[in-house]
């Protein structure tokens, strides 16, 4: 490629450099100093002499967490509202976003309007909550996957996607005899890998960090999942310690920063673990004529 | 290529089979969760469900030792739904609104209360007190009913079984650092004015501190330090005057007045915090262990940390220790605790269950001498001892790091149902030999404030009044934060704040809540 | 005309078969609560029935919008809103961009998950960390500016600093995240273009100005049309926990004044007549975005 060889070209590689080493400190350094915290004794903390590296080591913040009677039903219980929930949710948005990419469609616009509409007037959460309670989903997993398994959002973003691929890669497999659920299989979806990468990324985060509506529609404890015993954490540090009344002296050998801290690292492996996979989908480009030839 | 019709048929049945299936399945799951749960007869325990709020320091574990115990003794079997407790308050109004209720409710707060009980969604349990003796005795016993006369409604009836302190307790306190008051010779403050002096005495010894730090909000420092100054305790700053019976705003006289003057002399002189009314638990604490700061209000039981992890930060002498009442112009008074901070409360629907007296018979066990003991002291000659007729733990309890801890972790000491907090318990628990010498100071000397009377309100003047409440709580937050932090100038717009506050509708709740004295 | 409908249907049924499960969807769970809105309209009483008691007509319309406090939290929303788009809404789209320009796809997708990272960090943990930075007492910032010799500014309690604490620390946590789409988006163009237009003896800024922005723009579009659809809805969570007494006359945005006055009160008839109100301007301002994109670019949703 000719134009790498340019000047200008290379005067903006350097400049490319400095801004996005400079993005990587903004967001690493507070980053390390959560991880340190995580890792230091209280007095250390509170002494303020903590900043990118632990001082008086200990795991004891860790310990806690994994303590918990159900983190690891918890755990589990993460791992299954995410991969169904995911699943449900990307397989409605695509079949309701390919039909409304076809301009040609009759009714398309009603359709869209109707589903923007309830972008802006939703229910609200009691009304919701009467829903799926008639419905009779309360305490089952379909409470937490089924209501918000369609985000409009992404639904329009999706359909953009779709109609931005070649009219005429649809025709040609229209003239092969491929009917429209074929061809958004066969063709449609296989060309749409980054989005659908992108996509699956924001529902599986969606699903994992979603601790509210677990929270309200699932009663029983064994299915709550992680993020919730989290929340608890995260929220329920600085309250516990100012109880009503009762002396609560035992929360303070921790300190709520350090639990706070190692929540968040832990919450984030799985984030670390599913990422680089999803990544390697839209860092590759697609090639379109690899399909038309 | 077109879809034979036949395979479209085919494929339009499975999706509406699957989503009958949907329907279907959920069906089902739907009648045993609205049942809540199988009530066996007299062979098996009784399946209570029990709306929990489950707190980050001991999360829910149905295997506790003495919970398990606590079920066995009654002949219940709890099924506990869990709710984090910084959300227990969302959840438990949408589950008072749609009508689908637990059993049993508990950490239920007074305005939670207040705002369900007349409409017909929560048990009249003062209908029912021939069938709970031991709560009926109880609160005989603790001379409590000033503050569970809060807690009625306007025709007297009690809606909650409350959680009660047998006294109230010196748990908060003034707090200083005695190693710098015994180091610089100087006298433990008294008064507001000697409280001053001290400040500046210690800010001239460090320039670099910030003598006076307070933790959290604006809110806080009234309420621990506000009975002093004679404007707490107060039902959101409105009084009940016993003389005119009637009620006043507390936060526009001139006690108030002198309040917001002092901390403003303060911040001006650099005597406090500047973050007096923004601080977080952990920055607050670094303050204190850092000796930035060094005299504020706070729990006893904050201390023995604080020490320690003074002691590592800034010498081996730092010692915080709490002091008796400061005295202001309201007098020498402590802050106000709440005897009765919360109760469990049991759907109106219950009363046509079959099981309905076992189930009351259970909440009155939780009030009775046995039921109350498993879930403070635990069980006899293993987690506590009676010696000389008193009781004490046992070195189980006593040899683990903090004996709140041994005791959470067995299942004793949760907020969830433990209904009955005594005295000795209490001392025993925090085992603090301050917090008793001054408690019995307190009881003794008078300390404690007068107990806040709550306006009963009609669910029509309950609405009415929220609008008005919230608009004078963001007008007082403003002023407050201006008179202090000198935003306004207290000698020139105090006329002004005071006219303000009226027309916002000081005037029209004064006569709301005067209106329900007659 | 009807043969010719008939012979549209069998053309095309199998996109209406797609739609059914959706439109089933969106019936049940998003239209089925939506009566829920009458509350706006009509007096609930908690433990009531769930929607209301009796119809008060504009009354809890009228609360608001005759409330003074309303009209500062609104002005606050429109300009928080309006820079906040601003600056973050190119931002991720640069950042995607300047990312693209990577050779080697390691560092490039080291750079990305990096760049997720504050993404994760929840809001509670984000504002203590911007309150520890900022304090006045022993923050960071006012110890580097008091070796300059300049006084200690207590940044989050000053309202001329809210809207720079806000953006910034937004621009901090989601800038990365909200690039996602962005890198998506230049991932899909078709590499025959660039071929094609280096064959043309185009530059890389060129190219990046001729093939790559066009065809990305739907994309930009799009995510512009719902942003300023959402311009009303700000992160709630972020500014109740940087909101303070003494900040407030820029801090208060709607969410939160609804906040204090509808929800901490119960108040849901207030809360969803203001959340109605938040609803119809967000639906027009997409409607009216929609209909200029489609005149100027040719890209809009429907």
């Amino acid at each position: 490629m000719l134009y790498r060889k340019t000047r200008g070209f290379r005067l903006f590689m350097v400049f490319n450099f400095c801004i996005l080493t400079l993005v990587m400190l903004a967001i690493g350094f507070p980053f390390l100093h959560l991880l340190a915290v995580s890792f230091s004794e209280s007095a250390a903390i509170l002494g303020g002499k903590v900043t990118v590296y632990p001082i008086g080591f200990t795991i004891d913040a860790y310990l806690r967490i994994f303590d918990h009677p159900s983190i690891m039903q918890g755990f589990k219980n993460s791992l299954i509202q995410t991969v169904l929930g995911t699943s449900i949710s990307l397989f409605m948005t695509t079949i309701c976003a390919y039909p409304l990419s076809k301009k040609f469609l009759k009714g398309r616009k009603a359709f869209i309007l109707i589903i923007m509409f309830t972008m802006f007037f939703s229910g609200g959460l009691i009304p919701t909550y009467l829903v799926v309670k008639s419905i009779g989903l309360i305490d089952t997993i379909w409470a937490v996957v089924l209501p918000f398994c369609i985000t409009p959002y992404y639904l329009l973003l999706m359909m953009t996607f779709f109609q931005g691929i070649p009219e005429s890669l649809e025709e040609a497999a229209m003239v092969d005899g491929l009917n429209p659920l074929q061809i958004l299989f066969k063709i449609v979806i296989p060309l749409s890998k980054p989005v659908m990468a992108a996509i699956t990324m924001f529902l599986m985060v969606y699903y994992w960090n979603n601790w509210f509506n677990s929270m309200i529609y699932l009663n029983s404890s064994k299915m709550h999942p992680v993020m919730m015993i989290v929340r608890n954490i995260v929220a329920g540090a600085d309250l516990a310690s100012m109880g009503s009344g009762i002396g609560q002296n035992d929360i303070n050998t921790l300190s709520s920063a350090s639990l706070k801290s190692a929540v968040i690292m832990v919450t984030m492996i799985p984030v670390l673990i599913v990422f680089p996979f999803a990544q390697k989908h839209f860092a590759k480009g697609v090639m379109l004529g690899a399909v038309k030839g | 290529m077109k879809m034979p019709l036949r395979k479209t048929l085919l494929t339009m049945a499975t999706v509406l089979l699957g989503v009958s299936l949907l329907g279907a399945c959920s069906n089902t799951s739907n009648d045993s969760s609205s049942k809540g749960t199988d009530h066996s007869g007299a062979t098996g325990p009784l399946k209570l469900s029990m709306m929990y709020s489950d707190s980050s320091a001991y999360p829910f574990n149905k295997d506790w030792a003495l919970f398990k115990k606590l079920q066995a003794q009654a002949n219940v079997d709890l099924d506990v739904q869990s709710v984090p407790s910084p959300d227990y308050n969302n959840k438990l109004r949408i589950v008072l609104s749609s009508g689908s209720i637990p059993d049993l409710v508990t950490e239920v707060r007074q305005d939670i209360v207040s705002e369900f009980a007349q409409n017909g969604v929560l048990l009249p349990l003062s209908d029912y007190m021939d069938k709970l003796p031991n709560l009926k005795k109880k609160i005989e016993e603790y001379q409590i009913e000033d503050e569970l006369e809060n807690w009625r409604t306007k025709d007297g009836k009690l809606y909650v079984a409350p959680v009660m302190n047998e006294t109230a307790l010196y748990n908060t306190a003034p707090v200083i650092r005695m190693d710098l008051i015994k180091k610089y010779g100087l006298k433990i403050p008294e008064t507001m004015d000697e409280l001053y002096a001290v400040l500046k005495t210690l800010k001239e010894k460090d320039p670099a501190s910030f003598p006076m730090a307070n933790l959290e909000s604006a809110d806080t420092l009234r309420n621990l330090s506000g009975a002093a100054w004679g404007i707490d305790p107060s039902y959101n700053g409105f009084v009940y005057n016993q003389d005119t019976k009637s009620y006043a705003y507390s936060y526009t006289g001139d006690h108030y007045k002198q309040y917001v003057s002092f901390l403003h002399k303060l911040i001006t002189e650099k005597l406090a915090d500047p973050e007096l009314f923004t601080t977080s638990l952990d920055s607050w604490k670094q303050k204190m262990v850092t000796g930035k700061s060094v005299f504020t209000y706070t729990w006893i039981s904050e201390l023995a940390q604080l020490n320690a992890d003074g002691k590592k930060n800034v010498s081996p002498d730092f010692e915080l220790a709490p002091i008796a009442p400061i005295a202001g112009p309201g007098g020498k008074l402590a802050a106000s605790t709440l005897r009765i901070p919360h109760g469990i409360v049991i759907p109106a629907s219950a009363a046509k269950k079959p099981y309905f007296d076992q189930l009351l018979a259970f909440l009155d066990y939780l009030y009775s001498d046995e039921g109350s003991n498993i879930v403070t002291w635990g069980i006899e000659n293993d987690s506590y001892e009676v010696v000389d007729g008193k009781k004490q733990f046992t070195d189980k309890i006593t040899g683990a790091a903090s004996i709140q801890r041994a005791l959470w972790d067995s299942g004793a000491s949760n907020q969830n149902y433990t209904m009955l907090y005594t005295y000795d318990w209490f001392i025993k628990v925090l085992d603090n030999p301050l917090v008793s010498t001054l408690t019995e100071e307190a009881i003794a000397n008078h300390w404690f404030p007068p107990i806040t009377k709550v306006p009963k309100l009609s669910p029509d003047e309950k609405e009415e009044e929220n609008m008005q409440l919230t608009t004078i709580k963001d007008a007082y937050a403003k002023a407050q934060d201006a008179f202090v932090f000198g935003g306004m100038s207290i000698e020139t717009d105090w006329n002004n704040y005071v006219k303000d506050m009226e027309n916002r509708g000081v005037k029209k709740l004064i006569d709301l809540y005067n209106n329900t004295l007659k | 005309m009807n043969q010719a409908f008939a012979s549209y249907l069998k053309r095309n049924y199998h996109y209406y078969l797609l739609l059914l499960l959706p439109m089933l969807y969106f019936a049940i769970f998003r239209y089925g609560p939506i009566f829920g809105n009458m509350l706006a309209f009509r007096k609930y009483v908690p433990g009531g029935p769930a929607y209301g008691t009796e119809w008060v007509g504009l009354r809890y319309f009228r609360m608001f919008l005759e409330d003074p406090n309303f009209w500062v939290a609104f002005k606050n929303t429109i300009i928080l809103s309006v820079f906040n788009l601003s600056i973050t809404f190119p931002l991720p789209i640069i950042f995607a961009l300047l990312i693209n320009e990577i050779l080697s796809s390691r560092v490039k997708r080291f750079i990305q998950i990096v760049s997720y990272f504050p993404n994760f960090i929840s809001i509670v943990v984000v504002v203590g960390l911007i309150k520890e930075l900022l304090s006045p007492s022993n923050g960071i910032i006012n110890h580097l500016l008091g070796m300059m010799g300049i006084d200690p500014i207590f940044f989050t309690n000053q309202p001329e600093w809210f809207r720079t604490i806000y953006i910034g620390s937004d621009i901090w946590q989601y800038m990365g995240w909200n690039a996602v789409i962005f890198v998506a988006a230049l991932a899909s163009v078709d590499s025959q273009l660039y071929e094609a237009s280096e064959l043309d003896g185009a530059g890389r800024w060129k190219q990046t100005l001729h093939v790559t922005i066009p065809q990305i723009l739907p994309t930009i579009s799009v995510v512009f049309i719902i942003s300023l659809g959402s311009l009303l809805s700000l992160g709630f969570e972020k500014v109740l926990l940087l909101y303070t007494a003494s900040n407030s006359s820029t801090s208060d945005i709607i969410e939160t004044f609804v906040f204090r006055m509808g929800l901490e009160n119960n108040n849901y008839s207030y809360a969803t007549a203001a959340g109605l109100f938040g609803g119809i301007i967000g639906f027009t301002l997409v409607s009216v975005a929609n209909t200029i994109s489609r005149k100027i670019s040719g890209v809009s949703l429907y």
